[in-house]
Formats: structure tokens, sequence, C-alpha cells
């Protein structure tokens, strides 16, 4: 088990540093213009990447970024003074779509792969509907023929119209909150958010980007969506249609709950070798899946839950870190180590917002992890968290071992000491580094480890966090 | 209150323990760890902290058809559920 050390930062003392050896060392903690990047005279907090000696591979570098040690003192991001504890900041629908430079812009890192789409495409979508004049109060399509659905799904169109006009019955009502509960929580996120557009968006959203595989049918299932959300008691007694459930719940599934990620091939390229495949053994024998990041020359950051787990026993007794992993090839091989950190909040507190750790390489892995390079992160004010596009990428468990996945939106809302998107994420991601783009350096911001239909979550990188990362990042 | 799932997946046919199946929260009534369990050489996992209610599981292996289970966790305890697969 781990030793409980004496609290460093007193502002957050569940960042306090706990680790999973038996004997203690001393931990740098002071944070200073020890690595690359430092807190500036102002209190904003933020480390540079590192590319590491590696080939770049990659025709988005530019070559700046600096190796370790190389200062960089132009990264004045901010702090988050003035934001109360309780305090969320949700994103507009204008922050959201709105156009970032490429230097600022994470998203860029996905473009040119399979069955990416761009932010702007989607905003394009939306704002050329929307400048078409599409009535208020008409968000949904009349009723038709279904037309406009594709062939493949052509075969879904009697589950809809069944669906459709039974929804308002008692019997109706039980049907849909046994479809709500098989619903995947993207397709529940996805309806959510169609619901909680604003009339004309959602009319755009649908004619636009669903419209085009959508029937009148399926739109009037839509329509009728809230119940699937909300739920309640409908009073029915009667047998639900166990099949009938099953099939409409296949066919949200497949109109709706598109999938957004893309798999990362070019798992050596300077920002993608830096995220790892973690295969996490407990002492009990129990086996995971997560992801992992670096942050330093022999530190991978990672969530809490990977390195420590109550239920599990307590810290993990082996982990190996498979970093720029890429199905069967390993590019820059593995190692495993047993030695792990991670801070009182979680260990002690199970609380969720302090869910993050690191991993400890033995020394001299990687080439002293001058190989792999590692990821800037930051501590940013919440303003500026939601107006840049993240990307969020890890190895997701419904996909075969050590497939890289990602993503990018911009982050919905910032609370205190989380972060909360729509990006998709699976079972494995935990651990997935949540970054941002500025001057065309990547800043880690958030470290991922919860899926919820309200949104997938991260630790934000709070001064607290900030101080605890930089310190294990020296390691 | 938090409850713990436990169970094991096996081949549907040969009622044989399946191992490293990936067990996946599809849907439930709060944010669930998204760490991976991978089902040990028994067949057996376990996902821990889990809030009471409805949940929809995915088990996901190669060479088998995806399983889909949905279990209603009780407040506290454990709670044992059994998923087979069929290959395809």
């Amino acid at each position: 088990m781990g030793i409980a050390r004496k609290a460093i930062m007193t502002i957050y003392t569940q960042d306090e540093d706990l680790r999973s050896l038996v004997q203690a060392r001393p931990v740098p903690t002071k944070v200073g213009r020890v690595g690359v990047g430092a807190a500036t005279q102002s209190g904003e907090l933020s480390v540079d990447e590192v590319l590491g000696s590696a080939p770049a591979e990659s025709s988005q570098e530019n070559g700046q970024g600096g190796g370790w040690g190389s200062a960089s003192a132009d990264d004045e991001l901010g702090n988050s003074a003035g934001e109360s504890e309780e305090s969320v900041q949700e994103a507009s629908l204008q922050q959201l779509l709105a156009r970032q430079s490429p230097e600022n812009n994470a998203e860029t890192d996905l473009e040119n792969l399979d069955g990416y789409e761009s932010s702007e495409s989607r905003a394009g979508r939306l704002t050329a509907h929307e400048s078409a004049g599409e009535a208020e109060g008409t968000w949904i399509p009349d009723a038709g023929s279904g037309a406009g659905i594709s062939a493949e799904n052509q075969e879904f169109l009697p589950v809809l119209a069944k669906l459709a006009t039974s929804l308002a019955l008692p019997a109706g009502q039980a049907l849909v909150g046994a479809i709500r509960s098989k619903l995947s929580r993207r397709t529940q996120r996805q309806l959510q958010g169609l619901l909680t557009l604003p009339r004309r968006t959602g009319a755009a959203l649908l004619q636009g980007g669903l419209g085009g595989q959508l029937s009148g049918i399926a739109a009037q299932l839509l329509q009728q969506a809230p119940s699937l959300l909300v739920g309640g008691e409908s009073g029915f007694e009667g047998q639900v249609d166990e099949a009938a459930v099953e099939e409409a719940v296949q066919v949200l599934e497949v109109i709706i709950g598109s999938d957004d990620r893309v798999r990362i091939q070019a798992t050596q390229d300077i920002h993608w070798r830096r995220i790892c495949a973690l295969r996490i053994t407990f002492k009990n024998g129990k086996v995971y899946r997560g992801t992992g990041f670096f942050i330093g020359p022999r530190t991978v950051a990672t969530a809490g839950h990977c390195v420590h787990m109550q239920s599990q026993g307590g810290w993990a007794a082996k982990i190996e870190v498979i970093p720029g992993a890429n199905g069967a090839a390993r590019p820059f091989g593995a190692v495993l180590s047993g030695e792990f950190r991670s801070v009182t909040g979680w260990v002690q507190g199970q609380q969720p917002a302090s869910d993050y750790g690191c991993i400890v390489l033995p020394k001299g892995s990687f080439k002293g992890g001058s190989q792999i390079g590692s990821f800037g992160f930051s501590s940013w004010p919440a303003p500026a968290l939601t107006a840049l596009p993240a990307v969020l990428a890890g190895y997701p468990g419904d996909k075969p071992f050590a497939e890289l996945w990602g993503m990018s939106r911009k982050i919905k809302s910032v609370g205190a000491k989380t972060l909360t998107y729509d990006i998709d994420t699976v079972g494995g991601q935990s651990g997935a580094p949540v970054y941002i783009k500025k001057n065309g350096q990547r800043y880690v911001v958030g470290i991922h480890n919860y899926g919820a239909l309200s949104g997938n979550s991260a630790t934000r990188i709070t001064p607290g966090v900030f101080a605890r990362l930089k310190a294990w990042s020296q390691l | 209150m938090a409850a713990i799932l436990t169970g094991e997946v096996f081949d549907q046919h040969s009622g044989r323990a399946l191992e490293g199946a990936s067990i996946l929260l599809a849907s439930g009534p709060g944010p669930a760890a998204d760490i991976c369990p991978l089902s040990g050489a028994d067949g057996s996992f376990e996902i821990s902290g889990l809030a009471p209610g409805r949940w929809r599981l995915r088990v996901v292996l190669a060479g088998y058809r995806e399983g889909s289970v949905l279990v209603e966790l009780p407040p506290a305890g454990v709670r044992r559920v059994s998923v087979g697969l069929v290959r395809g």
C-alpha cells in the first residue's frame, strides 16, 4: 500500500502525492523553471511539449517546441483566479462552432484520417440551412414516405412507423422506458443534443445532417424523443414487447448513434507516439485495458483508477506500457513498471475529480524517454478551455487491442475540477490526454477518466494538478 | 451507494470460459470509469463503483459476435451475470 506524505500544496490537499512503493523517497514539489515552461510571474502555469529524438514522420510538425530543458517564456495562458469552486462554464453554440486558426486548432491533428469530418464541415451544414430560412417551429420535417432514408436502413421503416404511432399510448411509454435503458450513452446523448438545440438549428441539423438518412417517420419518432429521455411512470402494467424494444434500439443506434472516432495509424508520429496502450494487472490477478501519455522522460500520466483501485486491492501489481502501439505493432517496444503515483484525493478519498496518477518507468526505458518526447500540460482558465477544439485519443476496448482512436470537439462545460465533452469514448480510454493546441504547441488540459450519458469527463488540470504533474514529470 | 458487477464470459456452444473479452458499459444511470476489464482465464470479470439501476453491458472478443446484456444493479452489494458469446 502507498504511504501518505505530508501535503505540499495547501490549497489542493487532495493532490498530495501518494505512491505505490513502500519506501518513500523525496519528490520534487516546488514549481520552478526546471523543465520546459514554468510558472510565470503572474501565476500562469504550463509545461511545453517535448518532441523526442525519434524521426518525426509528420508533415504537420515544424520543428518548433524545442527539446527538454529549453524554456519557452511565451506561453502566457492565464490562470483560474476568479472562478469559484462551484462555477461551471458552458460553451455557447457560437463558441462550439467558431473556426480556429490551424496553430490553435488541435483538430488539425486528425485531418486526412479516414472517416474524419471537420467541425467546419459540420458547422457549414448548420449555417447553410440556417440561412436558408427555415421557419421557426418546424424543426421536425413532415412525416413522409421515407424517400430520404438510405437503402441499408430501409428495413427499419416498419419499426419506426410502429414506434411513432404508439409512443403516445400508455403501452408506448413503457416501451420507450425499456428502449431508453438499452440505448448506448452516445445515442442517448445525441438525442438529448438534438432536443436541446434551438429549434431552427435542430431543423438544420435534421435536414442537413441527419435529414439525408431519416425518413419522415424517423423524424416523427425523434419528435417524441423527449419521452425516451425523460421516461416516467406510465401506469402501464402490461408486458413490453422485448423484440420490439431490441429492434427499436438497433434502429436508433444505427441511424442516430454515429461513431465519430477515427483510427490513427501513424502512431510513430510525434504527437501520437506519446500516447500509450496500457495493460494493467492488479494484485488479485484481474487485468484491465487503459491509456496513458508521456509527460516526462520516464513519467506516463493516466487516470488514478488505472494505477489504484480500492476494490481490486489497491495499487496495481504491474502495468505494461506500450507507446505508439498500433495493433500488434510496438514501434518503440514495451516496458513493464511496478512504480505508480496518485494523490490522496483519489487513493484515500475516491473523489472522481482527483482520479489521476502516473506510472514511473524504470530508468533508461525507451532510451531514457528521449525517443518518445512528452506532452505539454497546462492549467487554463475556463473561457480559454471552451474556446479551442480539444482532441482526445486513446485505446478503446471495443476495438482490437492497441488500436489508437481519436476524436475532436470543443469542451462543452468546465467545472472547477472537471471538464465535460461530447467526445466519444469507450472503456479502455481512461487516462487518455485531452489536449488543445495554442500557437502550434499541444497542451494537455485534462486527463480522461469517466463516461456518462450527460457527457464524458476528465480531471481538469487545475493549478494543484499542474503542480503535481510537474513534480512527477521530473522524476 | 455503489454496487459491484461480476460475471463470466463463456462460449455459448462449448461452454468453455473465454479469456481476454473486453467488458464495456454502454449505458447506465451514472458515470462509469472508462477503464476496460478483460475477462480472466476462467472467464471472470469485475466492475466496481457502479450506481444502482439498469446498466447495459457489451462484451467484445475477436472471433465472436458482440454480446450484450441488461443488468439491474441493487443499491449495494454484488450482482453476478453470465454472458455467452456465439462464434461469428
